[in-house]
């Protein structure tokens, strides 16, 4: 078979399967945002109402744009957070030897465990009666008994970054630990008798040949970090104020408490857009000249 | 005074071990904490106590009326497992593809396998609802599976991609010089590199179908519902039953735990199959 | 088409209720709480949609009785409090004729209710009367005049104060705000233990405790359309409820972000002295298995009253209502009547072998000695609370005004907001939503 037709053949049962499941409610959705569409009234769309969802969102709207600056506040720190930290563990971890292969099944348990638990436990946590995490902070760092972990703007959004990064670095770390054991040993051995510190041999070597891997890892944390919705929701359910209320949330709240599903949608797709842009400006600069063969 | 190698070494060692034991303690910390919570009678729950009497009355519980894990422990089981064995082969066929030919505007076709998931599902919950009422695929679990493998494929298409294109092309070359067709080619030299990736991707898809909420929220009613549901349903008009989110936390951890041997196991065949070529 | 066809399923309800009654003359065995005898619908199974907790489950637990009455059967469908409105939401865009029957938060109601049946009626058929419940319960399932539900879990809200410790300094019970600052000054003082009060904006859940203080105050929400709760009493009620955390001090650490529930487990734990909220944390947290604390420690009364005027309290239900789409109206409405019965509700509220449901609604029940004497008399003082109890305003709009109020509430308490300005700004979104119609 050539080429030609094999490349859509195999693309063929993963496009067949997305796009019947994403395509219609996607396109469902983009509709509603320009649609007046109150759940209270209504159980369907009623009227065509244009761009007006998006006028009210930019001109008439200061939750909105408080949920943007949220957004972009809790992206920045929990994506760069979350890759710094999974980079240390798999620099830590991409070595041979039972300790190491039992860390890093250790290190596979956070991923795995339900949004839902770890949100709600991690709210206990830093109860200031009996949270581990509260009492731990505590002892180790007298100065800091007074502080209401999440009764304050910037300690509720440092607490849920932290929540999402001990969740995600350790994934992350995994898929760069995948990367690393594939660099053929030759390689490294190589620039070891070549005498090349391990600094050097890391920034000349390691990181370029990591550089896929971790191009991947920072646009899956990017999307997951513009869609996250259970930490904000069980941990802070958006507060103090609206300090924590991100796009999604702020989405949810227009769907599900105003029950405005033509607005909830408009901020939806905002949130689509900003994403699209974000990772449009990404790949410029991480990718100058892929792709286009 | 500067060190002997023999010292260097000594001290890296030790930094190293030092670091290792703080990953784990970060880590599996707050896991074990939450375990812990399972055992524990609900006198102690909201408490810092270390030592108590241990129970099972919590892993009872939420097998009885009106949890009954039992059967929701299956359907998750079930639905995961379905996923990931239509997903991944799928994923990585796809991968390939994007990896190795050339498309039109491949760029944005790669972009928009993405831009599929920029959407948070709340937003989608209702049309798909509604979709799959028209389908019949309500309370179904091959709807369930499918609503994942549309969640999870785009993702593994694309972590896929990534590992794909760090094989050199060559050794294909080779073979396909030598008369391979290009899944004779996929299955005897992408495929046996590519396990620690397909094993993360994999693990990937397996979570997320583990863990989906929402979406069995919405779609399932009783034939089908899952774990995470429960989970949330301990989430009560009367405040949270955090004792009986452990005890289903611990329970929906166990297979993680196997899934960790086999990454182990995995990542040490896949490095030394990395060393090899 | 849409209407024409309700107006079929009423007719046809209306003509079976006369065949019924007609039946039931002819009958010899009449059957209790109104239900047909003959068991005209057996076979039936219902479908029911209700939130996760023990009131149902007991519920649930006592089916049997109703089954054998009537040979209807009828499926629990449990779902997560915390997504229960999502769920019933996507019914109401599905115009399914499953569920036949819904069990809602009242707060929900303006917005739900084109998707339930009015009853009346039905009730007034069956002698089924809204007297048996007090008037907050009564107002949230009854929208333009029309009955839409049952109420058949409801709650009204106390301060429950640690009696011994009172007692220990010789301190009166609190009636008045001003009162129990003076009262928590003292405790705080002698034994450490504050107010545990919560200004977390989760779900809108610092709101009703400042309302309290408001309507006590004179203040409103919403009068003729405008939002008014940024009135001078409105915002002397939120600089006081925020006083109690920055200015007097008497609240115990964490309030700012405590949940309701985390106020309630901080009493229980005997962290906290006070605690105003839902009754239903005197049974499942205060006094819960979760605590020390015994009955003889822990005490309650009305929400205190602000200012000189008397004590307005909040209350809140969850009434039960008939898909307007169900095919099996008739039969929903039989399991309705059993459901919400005076003897049931005292069942399960008497039998704690198996779960501790304390919330009872009907007024008989209420004042009940054998109710009381199995709760320490929870149910009078909620009785006496719910004399004088008010319900939100039935607008589709509340939910989010609600939530306006709430985050204005949480950043002057968590981060130093002005009072009036917070409230003007949220009033002014309010006023939004209002003016949209």
């Amino acid at each position: 078979m050539h080429d030609r037709h094999i490349k859509f053949l195999l693309i063929m049962p993963a496009f067949a399967l997305v796009t019947l499941t994403i395509l219609y409610p996607l396109g469902y959705a983009v509709s509603v945002s320009f649609m007046d569409w109150r759940l209270s009234r209504s159980r369907a769309p009623t009227d065509f109402v244009g761009l007006q969802n998006y006028v009210r969102a930019f001109t008439d709207d200061p939750s909105f744009w408080n949920s943007m600056q949220v957004t972009i506040i809790f992206v920045l720190g929990s994506v760069l957070g979350a890759v710094f930290f999974a980079l240390l563990i798999a620099l830590l971890l991409s070595r041979q030897g039972t300790v190491y292969s039992i860390t890093r099944s250790i290190v596979a348990l956070p991923f795995a465990m339900s949004p839902a638990l770890q949100g709600t436990s991690f709210r206990f946590f830093l109860n200031p009666e009996f949270g581990i995490f509260d009492r731990i902070i505590d002892k180790l760092l007298p100065f800091a008994a007074s502080i209401d972990w999440l009764g304050s703007g910037f300690w509720a959004m440092t607490w849920l970054i932290i929540t999402d990064i001990w969740n995600w670095a350790p994934f992350l770390s995994l898929m760069m630990i995948a990367g690393l054991l594939s660099i053929p040993k030759e390689t490294l051995d190589a620039a070891a008798v070549d005498g090349a510190s391990s600094w050097k041999r890391f920034w000349t070597i390691i990181l370029p040949l990591l550089a896929p891997v971790l191009a991947i890892t920072c646009v899956l944390k990017a999307i997951f970090s513009f869609k996250m919705f259970e930490y904000v929701y069980l941990l802070t359910g958006g507060g103090p104020g609206e300090k924590t209320s991100t796009m999604t949330f702020y989405a949810y709240r227009q769907g599900f408490v105003a029950y405005d599903m033509g607005y909830s949608s408009a901020v939806a797709v905002l949130l689509a857009v900003l994403l699209v842009f974000v990772s449009l400006v990404y790949f410029r600069l991480i990718f100058p000249k892929d792709g286009e063969t | 005074m500067s060190l002997t190698r023999k010292q260097t070494e000594d001290l890296q060692m030790v930094l190293r071990g030092a670091a290792i034991a703080l990953v784990i303690t970060v880590f599996l910390g707050p896991i074990l904490w939450i375990m812990l919570t399972a055992f524990k009678p609900l006198s102690d729950v909201y408490t810092m106590a270390l030592f108590f009497e241990p129970t099972l009355d919590n892993f009872r519980q939420i097998f009885e009326r009106p949890f009954f894990l039992g059967s929701k422990l299956t359907n998750s089981v079930i639905i995961s497992t379905f996923t990931v064995l239509i997903g991944i082969p799928c994923a990585l066929l796809a991968a390939y593809s994007f990896s190795r030919f050339p498309f039109r505007n491949k760029k944005l076709m790669f972009f928009g396998v993405l831009a599929t998931q920029f959407v948070p599902p709340m937003v989608v919950i209702l049309p798909i609802f509604l979709m799959f009422r028209t389908l019949g695929l309500l309370d179904t679990k091959i709807g369930m599976i499918w609503i994942n493998l549309s969640i999870v494929l785009p993702f593994s298409i694309w972590m896929l991609k990534g590992f794909v294109d760090s094989i050199p092309v060559e050794m294909e070359e080779a073979a396909l010089v030598d008369g391979a067709s290009r899944f004779r080619v996929i299955k005897d030299i992408v495929l046996p590199v590519c396990v620690p990736g397909l094993f993360i991707t994999g693990i990937f898809c397996f979570i997320f179908s583990w863990n989906d909420f929402l979406h069995a929220l919405i779609l399932t009613r009783k034939e089908a519902v899952t774990l995470p549901v429960t989970l949330g349903s301990f989430l009560t008009e009367e405040g949270e039953r955090w004792e009986l989110m452990a005890a289903t936390g611990t329970i929906i951890l166990l297979p993680m735990f196997a899934i960790s041997y086999f990454i182990q196991r995995h990542f040490v065949h896949g490095a030394t199959s990395g060393s090899d070529r | 088409m849409f209407i024409s066809r309700r107006a079929i399923i009423i007719a046809a309800i209306g003509a079976s209720f006369t065949a019924s009654a007609i039946a039931s003359s002819a009958a010899a065995e009449d059957l209790p709480y109104g239900l047909i005898s003959g068991k005209p619908y057996a076979g039936t199974t219902l479908t029911y949609v209700a939130p996760v907790a023990g009131q149902y489950d007991g519920h649930a637990a006592r089916l049997q009785e109703f089954t054998d009455l009537t040979g209807i059967e009828v499926e629990f469908d449990f779902v997560p409090f915390g997504n229960l409105q999502e769920r019933i939401l996507s019914h109401k865009v599905a115009g399914d004729s499953e569920p036949d029957l819904i069990n809602y938060m009242d707060s929900w109601g303006p917005a739900l209710k084109d998707m339930f049946m009015p009853i009346d009626d039905m009730m007034i058929a069956d002698g089924v009367s809204m007297e048996r419940y007090f008037g907050a319960h009564q107002q949230g399932s009854t929208y333009d005049g029309k009955v839409h539900g049952l109420p058949l879990r409801g709650h009204a809200q106390l301060l429950f104060y640690r009696k011994d410790l009172m007692e220990k300094h010789g301190l009166a019970v609190p009636t008045t705000w001003a009162e129990l600052v003076e009262v928590a000054t003292v405790i705080k003082e002698k034994e450490g233990l504050g107010i545990a009060s919560y200004y977390s904006n989760k779900n809108g859940q610092n709101v009703p405790v400042w309302m309290n203080l408001m309507w006590s105050n004179g203040g409103e929400l919403i009068k003729d359309g405008e939002a008014v709760f940024n009135s001078p009493e409105a915002v002397e009620a939120l600089q006081f409820y925020a006083d109690l955390e920055n200015k007097f001090a008497v609240n115990s650490e964490g309030a700012k972000s405590f949940e309701q529930g985390d106020g309630s487990l901080s009493m229980g734990a005997g962290n906290s002295a006070f605690y105003m909220g839902w009754w239903w944390h005197y049974g499942s947290r205060i006094l819960g298995k979760n605590t020390t604390l015994t009955a003889e420690q822990v005490g309650f009364a009305g929400m205190p009253a602000f200012g000189n005027s008397e004590s307005v309290t909040f209350a809140m239900s969850m009434p039960t209502a008939i898909n307007v789409e169900s095919e099996n109206q008739e039969a929903a409405w039989e399991f309705l009547k059993w459901v919400s019965n005076a003897d049931l509700e005292k069942a399960n509220v008497i039998d704690k072998s198996e779960r501790n449901v304390i919330v009872a609604l009907h007024r008989e029940n209420l004042i009940d000695s054998e109710v009381n004497a199995a709760n320490g008399g929870l149910q009078a003082a909620a009785a006496a609370s719910l004399g004088n109890s008010r319900i939100f305003p039935q607008l589709d709009s509340w939910p989010e005004i609600m939530q306006l109020i709430s985050n204005a509430i949480s950043d002057v308490v968590a981060n130093g907001a002005d009072p009036k300005e917070a409230l003007d700004a949220a009033a002014i979104e309010a006023q939004k939503l209002l003016d949209r119609g």
